[in-house]
C-alpha cells in the first residue's frame, strides 16, 4: 500500500460498512410492522406525490358550491371557499412532506458540519461550538420560532430557516460524539500522522463512519420537523393561503368543526400516519446500527 | 463517561463545569459552576432578545404616544427615554429595569406586561402543573410495567400506544376532544378557566377538564418512553442478576432497586420542564382560551405586540436555563452514589 | 418505604392543593356550589339567573368616552352613560334623551338644549348643565382625538351653560350638519369626577361614573366587563340584575358557548348560522349603515393606474358572496356611502369587473410583476374568505397580493408612508349625514387611514356642510363621491347585515332595539323570560 493511495481514496472499510449496513437495515424492516409501516407511507408519499396528475386545480374558489360535503364529484368534499378539498389535501401533503425534508437537510447539515468540526479541530474551537450549542438548547424552541417568523415573511423559506435552524444541536453532539470516537481508530490517526488535512480526513474518513448515527438522527428529524410546520401552520405562523399544508388546512378546519368535521380529522389522520410511519422506519435504522456495534 | 451508565447525563451541561476545567468536590463548588456557566449564558440571552428588540420596527414610546403627535413631542419623548443613546447604554438601562420587575408595555393594551404576567402565570400553571403530574405518574406506572414486561403483550400494548401518540399532532387531538366533549356530548364548558363571576372550583375543575385531558396525552408519551427505555437499561444490570442469585423475586426486585434507579433521573426531567409550566401549553391554551402566559404570547404575535412576545421569550429562555441549573443541583443531591462519592461531574 | 413514592405522592398532593387555591383570583378558599349536574349547568335553564352574558370578540380599544371610536368602546359608552339625544343611523328621527327639548335659532347658529330634570349620575351627584358644557369643552380639545365635529373652518364651536338645565351651543358659521355632529356619539360625563388636570387623551379614565342604567361594576382586561344596575337611574330601572360583557377573540369558541348557553347573545357570520339551528337560540339581521371595503394606504400606492387595475380585476359579487354567503345578507355597495343612505349617488366609477381593463392598466402603470400586501384580521372569518377572492382576482391580471394577518392591523396603517401594509379590509358605520364621513376622507380627518388628500374633495365636504338647501348638498356630496371614486383609494364592497344570535330565554329584544355600532339601544330593556 503506497502512501498517495491513501490520499486520493476513502478507506475501503467505508464501503464494506455500507454494505453491511444496509444489509442489516434491511434485515431490521423485514418485520410485519415494519413492513406495514413502510408500505403505508408509501401510499401516503405516492398519492401526494401524484397530485399534479389528478388535473384538478386546487385554488380554483367555486362560490356555489361552498363548504359541501363529500360526495362523487368531490371526494372530500369542499371547502369555505368552494376548493376541492381532495386535491387541496394531496398539494398540502407535497408542501408538508417538502417542508420537512428541507428543514431535515438544513437541520442535519448545520449539524453535521458544526458536529465535525467540533470533533475534529483543537479543543478551543470545540469548547466554543459547544457554548453555542448550549446557548441555541437554551432557547425555548416554540417562541423563538414565532418570534423569528414574525420578522420574516411567513412561507416556505421561513419555515425551513426556523425549523432547521432550531433543530440542528442534538445533531451536532451526536456527530461530534461520534468523531470524538471515530478520530482515535487506527487508520484516521495514521491520515492524520501521514498529513492529510484535517477537512479531508474528516469528510472522507470520519464522515462515512458517523453516517448511520447520522442517518438515524435525520430520519428521526424529518417526523419533527413536519410536526413543527403543522404547529406553526396551525398557529398561523407557518404556510399561508392560498397554500395549503396539512397543519394549515386543520387550522381553518377549525370553524367548520361541527358541521365538517373530516375537514379536520382528515389532515390530521395523514399528519399522525406519516409521523408514525417515519418514526417506524427510524427505529428500524437505529436497530440496524445498534446491531453493528 | 461514568455517568453514563443510567442513561444521559441528567442534562446537557454536565459535561459544562468540565470544560471550563473547573475542579472541586464539594455540593458548593459544584453549585458554583454551575451558577458560573449559568449566569453568563442569561446574560448573553437577554442581550441576545434586546438586540432582536432594537432591531424591531417600533419603539418604547409607541406604548404610549399616537401617531398624530408632532415632531417635537415625539423627539422630546425620544430624549427623555434615552433612545437616542448609545446601544450599550440602553441595554443597561433595559436589564437594569428587568431585573426589578418592569418589562414594559403592551403595544396594544397599553398595559403593563409585568402586571399581565403577574396574572396570567399562575393561570397556566394551573393548568400545566396537574397535568404534568398526572402524566408523570401514568408514565412511571405504565413505563415501569412495560419495561418489566418486555417483548410480552402488555409491554407491546404500552410501546405502541406510546409511538401512536407521540406521532398525534397535540393540537388535532384537542380539536377532537373539543368537538367529542364539547359540542357532541356537551359535557363540559370549552370557554376560559371559568364562567363568568363564578370563582368556585367546581366551575374551574369543568373548565380544566378538556384542556388537562390534552395537555396530559401529550406530556405521557415522551415520559413513558424515558421511563421505559431506563427500566429496560436497568433490568441489564449486574446488581439485578445479583439480586436474582439471592432469590428476590420480580417484585422485590423493582420495588425496592430498580424503581429507585429509574426514578432518580425523573428528578431533572422535572427540572427541565419548569418552562413548561409557563408556555408549555401554548397551543392548547390558544384553543381553549385558557387565560395564561402562552395565550397571551400567540395573542401578541398575532397583533405584532413586540414588546409582550420579547418579554415572554426572555422570562421563558430564563426559566428554561433556571430548570437545567435545578435539575444538575437536585440530580446530585438526591444521587447517593455521586454526591457520596463527590465525583468529577 | 420507598423514600423516591413518598416524595412524589407528596409532591402531587401539593400540586392538587395548589391548584385549589389559584382557582380563585379573588382570595379565599373555594367554596363548593351545591351539587348540580354538568347537564343542568350547561343547558338552557327556565330558571332565571340575573345576568344577560353577551360575548364580545375584543376589549375596547378605548373606554375613554370622549374619543372613544370603535365598536365595543361605543358599546361600553353606550351602556354606562347617555347622551343629549340619539340619532337612528337608519331612519335618521332624533330621540331625546338627557336632552328635554332641543331649539335651533332661524338662522341656525344657536341650538338651545334643555335638560330633564331630576337626573342622577351613579354616585348619587345630579347631572346639570355643567357637565355638559365640562364634556363638549373636553372633546373639543384637538389632542383628545375626537374633536372633528365641533370645529367648523377652523373655529371652534362654543358651549356654555345659560343656567343648570341650559346648554347653548353657538356655531361660527352654519352647519347642516349641526344637530347630528353635535348630538350623536357625544356621551356626557361627570365633571366632579375628574380632578383638574386628568389627561382625556388617552384610552382609559381613572373612573367611569355614568348616568345611564348600568353602572360599571368590574373590568377584568382580556376576560369580561361587568355591569349592575345603577340605582340612581333616572328611567325605567333595567330588568336583568347584571349585565356582562364576555370577551371572547375565538368565533368557534363564541359559536359553541352559544349553543351549550354558557352566554346569551354574540355576533356570528352567516357560515355558522347552520351550525345553531339545533341550539335555542334565534338569529336576528340587521342593516347598520355599514361599508366594507378595500382601503389603499395611498403613499404606498402612489401609481394611480395600478390602483384602478386592482379594482377593475375585482368583482364584489364574487367578494361579497365568499364573506356573507346568501344575498340575503347584503346588499352591493358602489360609494363611500351606504346603499340604503338617502345621499348615496350610483353615478361614479362603479368599477364593474373588467378583466381586459385590469389587464391593460397593468401595463401602462409600468410596474413589472406588482406586488401589494394586504393586511385584514386573521382571526375574522369573513376577511378571510374576502382576502381569498381578492387575492385570486388580482392574480389573474397579473397583480401578486401577499397576505399580512394581523389583528392589530389599524395601528399599522396609521403609520401612513411607515407601514407595512400597503391595502387593508376595513368597515365603518358612520351613519346617515354624510358630512360625518370627512371624518375618514378629509385630509385632516381623525380617521383617515388612508392617509389620503386631495382640495377638491376638502372644498367639497365644507361645501355640504355649509349648503343651505338639499338640493346643494346633493351636489356636494356627489361630487365628493365622485372624485374619491376616480381616484382609486377606496373599494366599496358591500352593507353587509349585522347578525346577532340570541338565546331564546331572553325577551325584550324589539323593546331593547338593535341598532348600528352598539348592538341594543338600551340594554335595560332586555328581560328573562
Amino acid at each position: 500500500m503506497s502512501t498517495t493511495s491513501l490520499r486520493r481514496r476513502p478507506a475501503v472499510k467505508s464501503k464494506d460498512q455500507a454494505f453491511t449496513f444496509g444489509r442489516r437495515w434491511v434485515a431490521a424492516l423485514l418485520t410485519p410492522q415494519a413492513i406495514s409501516a413502510s408500505t403505508l407511507l408509501v401510499v401516503i408519499v405516492g398519492f401526494t406525490l401524484s397530485a399534479p396528475l389528478w388535473g384538478i386545480n386546487p385554488d380554483a374558489l367555486d362560490l356555489d358550491s361552498m363548504s359541501q360535503p363529500p360526495s362523487s364529484e368531490h371526494w372530500f368534499g369542499t371547502d369555505g371557499l368552494g376548493r376541492d378539498y381532495f386535491i387541496r389535501v394531496l398539494y398540502g401533503g407535497r408542501v408538508s412532506l417538502a417542508v420537512g425534508l428541507l428543514a431535515t437537510l438544513t437541520g442535519t447539515g448545520i449539524g453535521v458540519v458544526v458536529g465535525l468540526a467540533a470533533g475534529f479541530s483543537s479543543p478551543w474551537i470545540d469548547g466554543l461550538l459547544m457554548r453555542i450549542v448550549d446557548f441555541f438548547n437554551s432557547l425555548p424552541w416554540l417562541l423563538m420560532v414565532m418570534v423569528v417568523s414574525l420578522l420574516l415573511k411567513p412561507g416556505i423559506g421561513t419555515i425551513v430557516i426556523c425549523v432547521g435552524g432550531f433543530s440542528w444541536m442534538s445533531v451536532a453532539r451526536l456527530v461530534r460524539a461520534e468523531t470524538l470516537s471515530i478520530r482515535e481508530r487506527t487508520y484516521v490517526r495514521y491520515a492524520v500522522y501521514i498529513g492529510q488535512s484535517r477537512a479531508r480526513t474528516a469528510l472522507w474518513h470520519v464522515l462515512p463512519d458517523a453516517l448511520p448515527t447520522i442517518l438515524v438522527a435525520a430520519s428521526s428529524s424529518v417526523s419533527g420537523a413536519m410536526m413543527s410546520e403543522a404547529t406553526l401552520s396551525f398557529l398561523g405562523r407557518g404556510i399561508q393561503p392560498p397554500q395549503a399544508s396539512w397543519g394549515q388546512l386543520l387550522q381553518i378546519a377549525q370553524g367548520s368543526l361541527q358541521q365538517l368535521p373530516h375537514l379536520a380529522i382528515i389532515p390530521g389522520a395523514l399528519i399522525m400516519a406519516t409521523i408514525y410511519c417515519l418514526n417506524v422506519l427510524t427505529n428500524v435504522t437505529r436497530q440496524a446500527m445498534e446491531a453493528g456495534q | 463517561m461514568p455517568a453514563g451508565r443510567e442513561g444521559n447525563p441528567p442534562s446537557q451541561w454536565s459535561a459544562c463545569g468540565m470544560r471550563w476545567g473547573i475542579q472541586g468536590r464539594t455540593m458548593l463548588g459544584y453549585i458554583g459552576r454551575r451558577l458560573a456557566v449559568a449566569v453568563p449564558l442569561l446574560l448573553l440571552i437577554s442581550f441576545v432578545v434586546f438586540a432582536i428588540m432594537h432591531q424591531l420596527p417600533y419603539d418604547v414610546i409607541d406604548s404610549f404616544s399616537r401617531p398624530d403627535m408632532d415632531r417635537e413631542a415625539l423627539e422630546a419623548l425620544r430624549e427623555r427615554y434615552g433612545l437616542n443613546d448609545p446601544f450599550l447604554v440602553q441595554y443597561g438601562r433595559w436589564l437594569w429595569g428587568v431585573l426589578h420587575g418592569d418589562f414594559g408595555y403592551s403595544l396594544v393594551s397599553r398595559h403593563s406586561i409585568a402586571d399581565d404576567l403577574l396574572t396570567k402565570i399562575p393561570h397556566s400553571i394551573s393548568l400545566v402543573l396537574p397535568a404534568y403530574l398526572i402524566a408523570l405518574v401514568l408514565a412511571i406506572g405504565l413505563g415501569l410495567l412495560a419495561g418489566a414486561n418486555r417483548g410480552r403483550p402488555t409491554d407491546t400494548v404500552i410501546d405502541t400506544s406510546n409511538a401512536l401518540l407521540i406521532s398525534m399532532p397535540p393540537f388535532w387531538f384537542a380539536l377532537l376532544v373539543m368537538y367529542f366533549f364539547g359540542h357532541t356530548l356537551r359535557l363540559f364548558p370549552i370557554i376560559g378557566m371559568h364562567s363568568v363571576g363564578r370563582t368556585d372550583f367546581t366551575d374551574f375543575a369543568l373548565h380544566l377538564f378538556m384542556p388537562c385531558l390534552v395537555l396530559t396525552v401529550a406530556f405521557y408519551p415522551d415520559l413513558s418512553r424515558y421511563v421505559r427505555s431506563s427500566t429496560i437499561a436497568q433490568l441489564g444490570e449486574d446488581y439485578v442478576m445479583v439480586q436474582r442469585a439471592f432469590g428476590a423475586n420480580k417484585r422485590e426486585i423493582f420495588l425496592s432497586h430498580v424503581s429507585r434507579h429509574v426514578l432518580l433521573p425523573i428528578i431533572t426531567q422535572l427540572g427541565l420542564a419548569l418552562p413548561m409550566l409557563v408556555t408549555g401549553a401554548l397551543i392548547t391554551e390558544t384553543i381553549f382560551a385558557w387565560p395564561g402566559v402562552g395565550k397571551y404570547f400567540a395573542d401578541a404575535v398575532n397583533t405584532f405586540d413586540y414588546p409582550v412576545v420579547m418579554a415572554v421569550l426572555l422570562l421563558s429562555a430564563a426559566l428554561v436555563i433556571i430548570g437545567n441549573l435545578l435539575a444538575d443541583i437536585s440530580y446530585r443531591l438526591a444521587d447517593p452514589r455521586v454526591r457520596l462519592k463527590g465525583g468529577v461531574s | 418505604m420507598n423514600t423516591i413514592k413518598t416524595k412524589i405522592a407528596a409532591a402531587l398532593t401539593l400540586g392538587l392543593l395548589l391548584t385549589g387555591c389559584s382557582a380563585n383570583d379573588n382570595g379565599g378558599d373555594g367554596t363548593v356550589t351545591p351539587p348540580e349536574t354538568a347537564a343542568t349547568q350547561n343547558a338552557p335553564t327556565s330558571t332565571k339567573t340575573g345576568t344577560f352574558t353577551y360575548a364580545i370578540s375584543g376589549d375596547p380599544s378605548s373606554t375613554n368616552a370622549i374619543n372613544t371610536g370603535d365598536r365595543w368602546g361605543l358599546t361600553f359608552a353606550n351602556i354606562v352613560y347617555e347622551q343629549l339625544a340619539r340619532v337612528d343611523a337608519t331612519t335618521g328621527k332624533t330621540e331625546l334623551v338627557l336632552a328635554d327639548s332641543i331649539d335651533t335659532s332661524s338662522d341656525g347658529l344657536t341650538i338651545t338644549v334643555k335638560l330633564k330634570p331630576g337626573i342622577k349620575w351613579s354616585d348619587g351627584e345630579a347631572l346639570t348643565s355643567a357637565d355638559v358644557v365640562f364634556t363638549y369643552n373636553t372633546k373639543a380639545v384637538k389632542d383628545n382625538g375626537a374633536a372633528d365635529a365641533l370645529w367648523i373652518d377652523g373655529k371652534q364651536i362654543e358651549i356654555t351653560a345659560l343656567d343648570e338645565l341650559t346648554v347653548q351651543f353657538k356655531l361660527p358659521s352654519y352647519s347642516a350638519a349641526a344637530i347630528s355632529g353635535i348630538v350623536t356619539e357625544t356621551f356626557i360625563i361627570p365633571e366632579h369626577v375628574y380632578p383638574a388636570g386628568t389627561d382625556f387623551s388617552g384610552n382609559e379614565l381613572p373612573s367611569y361614573v355614568g348616568s345611564n342604567g348600568y353602572k360599571l361594576d368590574e373590568y377584568k382586561r382580556g376576560e369580561y366587563i361587568k355591569f349592575v344596575v345603577n340605582d340612581n337611574y333616572h328611567g325605567t330601572k333595567p330588568a336583568i340584575a347584571n349585565l356582562v360583557l364576555r370577551i371572547v377573540s375565538n368565533a368557534d369558541t363564541v359559536k359553541a358557548a352559544l349553543q351549550t348557553g354558557e352566554v346569551d347573545a354574540a355576533y356570528v357570520v352567516p357560515a355558522q348560522i347552520p351550525d345553531l339551528t339545533s341550539s335555542p337560540v334565534t338569529v336576528y339581521p340587521y342593516p347598520e349603515g355599514r361599508v366594507a371595503y378595500v382601503g389603499v394606504v395611498v403613499p404606498k400606492v402612489p401609481n394611480e393606474k395600478l390602483r384602478q387595475a386592482l379594482f377593475f380585476a375585482l368583482d364584489r359579487a364574487q367578494i361579497a358572496k365568499a364573506a356573507w354567503l346568501d344575498p340575503n345578507n347584503y346588499e352591493l355597495a358602489y360609494t363611500i356611502l351606504p346603499p340604503s343612505n338617502a345621499w348615496a349617488t350610483t353615478d361614479v366609477e362603479q368599477y364593474i369587473q373588467d378583466v381586459e381593463k385590469a389587464e391593460s392598466l397593468v401595463a401602462e402603470s409600468g410596474v413589472a410583476n406588482p406586488k401589494l400586501t394586504l393586511g385584514y384580521s386573521g382571526g375574522d372569518l369573513q376577511a378571510q374568505a374576502e382576502v381569498a377572492v381578492i387575492q385570486a382576482e388580482a392574480a389573474a391580471v397579473g397583480i401578486t397580493i401577499e397576505l399580512v394577518p394581523n389583528d392589530n392591523y389599524y395601528d399599522e396603517i396609521e403609520k401612513g408612508a411607515g407601514s407595512a401594509i400597503d391595502l387593508f379590509i376595513g368597515g365603518y358605520i358612520m351613519g346617515i349625514d354624510p358630512d360625518a364621513y370627512g371624518g375618514l376622507f378629509r385630509s385632516d380627518g381623525s380617521w383617515n387611514y388612508f392617509s389620503y388628500g386631495n382640495a377638491d374633495v376638502d372644498a367639497a365636504f365644507t361645501a355640504g356642510a355649509a349648503a343651505r338647501t338639499d338640493a346643494d348638498r346633493h351636489t356636494a356630496y356627489d361630487k365628493v363621491q365622485r372624485l374619491i371614486a376616480e381616484d382609486a383609494i377606496f373599494y366599496a364592497i358591500a352593507d353587509n347585515l349585522k347578525i346577532i344570535a340570541i338565546n331564546d330565554r331572553i325577551g325584550g329584544i324589539d323593546q331593547a332595539k338593535l341598532v348600528s355600532i352598539y348592538t341594543f339601544e338600551d340594554f335595560g330593556k332586555l328581560t328573562e323570560k
